[in-house]
């Protein structure tokens, strides 16, 4: 015994390495209430189960005794039949008869039987028919068997009665002079099961005994399982840990081990393996819970770089060290005429139709992976896209290994519009200039005006000096835009892109604007839902754009007219129009209208003073924020401008 | 004696206005137009003594009025004054060309510019 404990001991051991943990042995207090209603609804379970036992002994109990009485009973008929049938076998049937007093030792037999289960008393002849009969009542005589030998002649038969009952028959001859005159039968009925009353009395001690010691052996029993119990419910609670994370839960793990001191060793291991496997549970979930993290975290990375290379000018491939494409930013699509979904895992050379770019790309893959000298950029023209691109491919090498190639990055630089960009340049240069030297001029006119007329009109010093603040006005006006419009296009200005509620913002301009109009009757609207979202925009660019809108609507209206500013919003853009019920702008000129220093010829546009670049600025503005610009307008009716912005890319939420 | 008639082309309302109000004060009826198609409207109503031109006007460019003027009935001795911005040289060249057309570089000096237009008559007067 000592020896399978002791391995049943180290299988449990081995696994765990045990000895690291030490055991809270003498924690008492150690389960919570719903461990211990667990462990009582336990014991319930096992009194009733006791209870149930001892009446099964008792019952088993009865049954044998039951069945002993039958035994005995049967025994004793038996030894009656045999000894009665011989002594009356040896009587001669005169004896047995007696006819004359009436009283023969058969009746004299019968009447002084005691036996319960007489059934009856015959004499038979050789010849099968009977001489006398006395039976017990409510039953006859079965027929009997004659025997042809001598040997069966002394017999114990069994017959079935007339209602089914077992009779057990003894038969025995009777002679007269050595020769057979009859047969002496005697049948009794099979016993029943009963019990006598010294049984019952034996039996009630019994009971009482076992009554007695149920309780005991149940408190014996409770005592040893009671820390079976606990591990029971120990081991409930390590399951549900698994289901629930729930670290902040400090379940005890040690069980009372002060009962039983058989049991202790084998608690103190079992103790320390639960608090193991509660360690392990929580160094596992710890794990679980930093690994979704971070991957979570390296998902909104991916994302961020994701849309970092969309944001670049230029569009980026970018492919494994076999030529597949793993990667390509969305500028692809419309640089290359590829179709987008297309692009992904698809080999180099078949990235494009166009054949000159295939062979590039296959040569810069050949070059890559021979690691010989990095492939010149190409210009080549698609004719798919009508478009010019520089590609210019760069090699991708291990971080540990500086040799091995990981692959390539393929940028490929739209230049279609360098050229006409260049030629533009001048034509900018000296429209700046020029626009400039307008108000310039006006100032250095006025101002000599006034010096070379000391004794100047009252109506010329004041008209002189409102052209001046308008003109040097209009100089800084234009000097912001133009600014502006420089840094955005040089892609120099860092878009400060801020969250700001457009409901207010709007509310600010509007207030602004409807302070600076010139024109006193000039209904100027604000028209807004007063839960208008958010935008993440870079909010003085946008306030300038809104401003140049709103400055145009006033500018180019007429007496009495009418100014709009309305913004609406769905789910994902959000518009704001500015509409008026201005001059109209024609169709030619609504295409034009966006270019630099564009002016229209119409003499309604030309008597009011501008620059040209108000609304550049606002387009320029729109397509940093990836919206647009549209107009809708009708000479002589009026002009809409509606600039859409997209709402907050869901990346981050996504991502999160 | 006949006040002299000037016509100003500029489509500046701002420069157009001090121009008139300087040559109005140096004693000179001056008309002014927003632009060539106008001034050539002007100039066969009026017949100015002098016209004032600017090159960049919407319509008609200063060039093609001083063709129109040069080719009208009677215009082909009427002076021209030409105010024509420093960074337009290039484009200066034809007023060289053309007889009786004289040149200011921008920003025009009123100052200069009376004393071009008063030129022109003590000129006349002279001869």
């Amino acid at each position: 015994m000592p020896h399978s404990i002791c391995r049943y001991g180290k299988t449990i051991d081995s696994p765990f390495k045990l000895n690291i943990f030490t055991v809270a042995a003498d924690s008492e207090n150690g389960m919570n209430i719903k461990h211990k209603s667990e462990i009582n609804i336990a014991n319930e379970k096992i009194g009733v189960g006791m209870i149930a036992a001892s009446l099964c002994v008792i019952l088993l109990a009865v049954g044998v005794f039951f069945y002993q009485q039958k035994n005995a009973d049967i025994n004793a008929i038996q030894r009656q039949g045999v000894s009665l049938s011989r002594l009356l076998g040896s009587m001669s049937i005169a004896q047995l008869t007696s006819e004359k007093s009436g009283v023969g030792a058969l009746r004299l037999f019968k009447e002084t039987q005691l036996n319960q289960y007489f059934a009856y008393a015959s004499i038979v002849g050789v010849d099968g028919v009977a001489l006398t009969e006395l039976t017990a009542p409510n039953i006859s005589v079965p027929p009997m068997f004659m025997p042809q030998q001598p040997s069966q002649w002394n017999a114990s038969r069994v017959y079935q009665s007339n209602n089914g009952e077992k009779i057990f028959e003894y038969c025995s001859p009777i002679m007269d002079k050595g020769n057979l005159k009859a047969f002496i039968r005697l049948g009794y009925t099979e016993p029943t099961y009963s019990l006598n009353a010294s049984q019952v009395r034996l039996l009630a001690i019994l009971a009482m005994a076992i009554f007695l010691l149920a309780p005991i052996f149940y408190f014996i029993i409770q005592r040893e399982i009671k820390p079976l119990s606990s591990i029971g419910a120990k081991l409930q609670a390590l399951i549900k840990k698994t289901d629930v994370i729930d670290s902040s839960a400090a379940i005890d793990t040690s069980i009372d081990i002060s009962t039983n001191k058989n049991t202790q060793d084998f608690m103190k291991k079992f103790n320390t393996v639960v608090e193991a496997a509660y360690n392990h549970i929580d160094t596992l979930e710890e794990k679980q819970t930093n690994s979704v993290v971070s991957c979570k975290l390296l998902d909104y990375q991916r994302a961020r770089l994701e849309s970092a290379f969309n944001a670049l000018p230029c569009a980026v491939l970018v492919a494994d060290e076999s030529g597949q494409v793993t990667y390509a930013s969305n500028k692809i699509h419309s640089l290359l005429g590829t179709r987008e979904g297309e692009t992904l895992g698809c080999n180099l050379s078949d990235l494009s139709q166009n054949r000159e770019i295939s062979e590039y790309l296959v040569r810069c893959q050949a070059s890559n992976a021979a690691s010989m000298c990095h492939q010149d950029p190409a210009d080549i023209f698609l004719p798919e896209t009508d478009k010019r691109v520089t590609v210019n491919p760069y090699p991708l090498y291990s971080h540990k290994n500086k040799k091995q190639q990981l692959g390539m990055v393929i940028v490929f630089q739209d230049i279609t519009n360098d050229d006409a960009e260049r030629s533009n340049n001048s034509e900018f240069i000296a429209h700046v200039a020029h626009e400039l030297k307008t108000p310039l001029n006006i100032l250095y006119m006025y101002s000599e005006t006034l010096l070379d007329n000391a004794d100047a009109s009252r109506e010329l010093t004041i008209e002189a000096a409102n052209v001046i603040h308008d003109e040097t006005g209009r100089i800084s006006q234009m000097i912001d835009n133009l600014l502006n419009l420089a840094m955005i296009e040089m892609g120099t200005v860092s878009m400060q892109r801020q969250r700001v509620k457009m409901a207010d913002f709007l509310q600010d301009i509007y207030q602004t604007m409807s302070h600076n109009k010139q024109d006193e009757s000039l209904d100027f609207n604000l028209n807004m839902p007063h839960d208008l979202g958010v935008l993440s925009i870079d909010k003085e660019l946008v306030r300038i754009s809104i401003n140049n809108l709103v400055g145009n609507a006033m500018k180019y209206n007429r007496p009495g007219g009418k100014v709009e500013l309305i913004a609406e919003e769905n789910d994902t853009e959000m518009f704001i129009t500015v509409r008026d019920t201005g001059i109209g702008i024609s169709e030619s000129d609504q295409h034009r209208i966006f270019s630099k220093f564009f002016r229209s010829e119409d003499e309604e546009v030309r008597k009011r003073t501008g620059h040209g670049l108000g609304l550049s600025l606002v387009h320029e503005t729109a397509k940093l924020h990836q919206g647009d610009i549209h107009i809708n307008s009708t000479p002589g009716e009026g002009s809409e401008f509606v600039m859409r912005f997209t709402k907050d890319s869901n990346l981050l939420k996504d991502a999160i | 004696m006949n006040t002299n008639k000037i016509l100003i082309a500029d489509d500046e309302p701002y420069v157009a206005r001090v121009l008139k109000l300087v040559l109005q004060k140096a004693g000179y009826e001056v008309t002014c137009v927003d632009n060539g198609r106008q001034a050539i409207d002007a100039y066969m109503t009026i017949r100015p003594d002098i016209v004032i031109t600017d090159v960049k006007m919407p319509q008609m460019t200063g060039r093609e009025l001083v063709e129109n003027i040069r080719n009208s009935k009677g215009g082909h001795d009427t002076p021209v004054v030409v105010m024509t911005s420093t960074l337009e040289s290039e484009n200066r060249d034809w007023v060289t060309d053309v007889d009786n057309v004289s040149f200011l570089g921008k920003p025009v000096s009123p100052r200069d510019l009376v004393r071009v237009v008063n030129s022109y008559f003590t000129h006349s007067k002279a001869s």
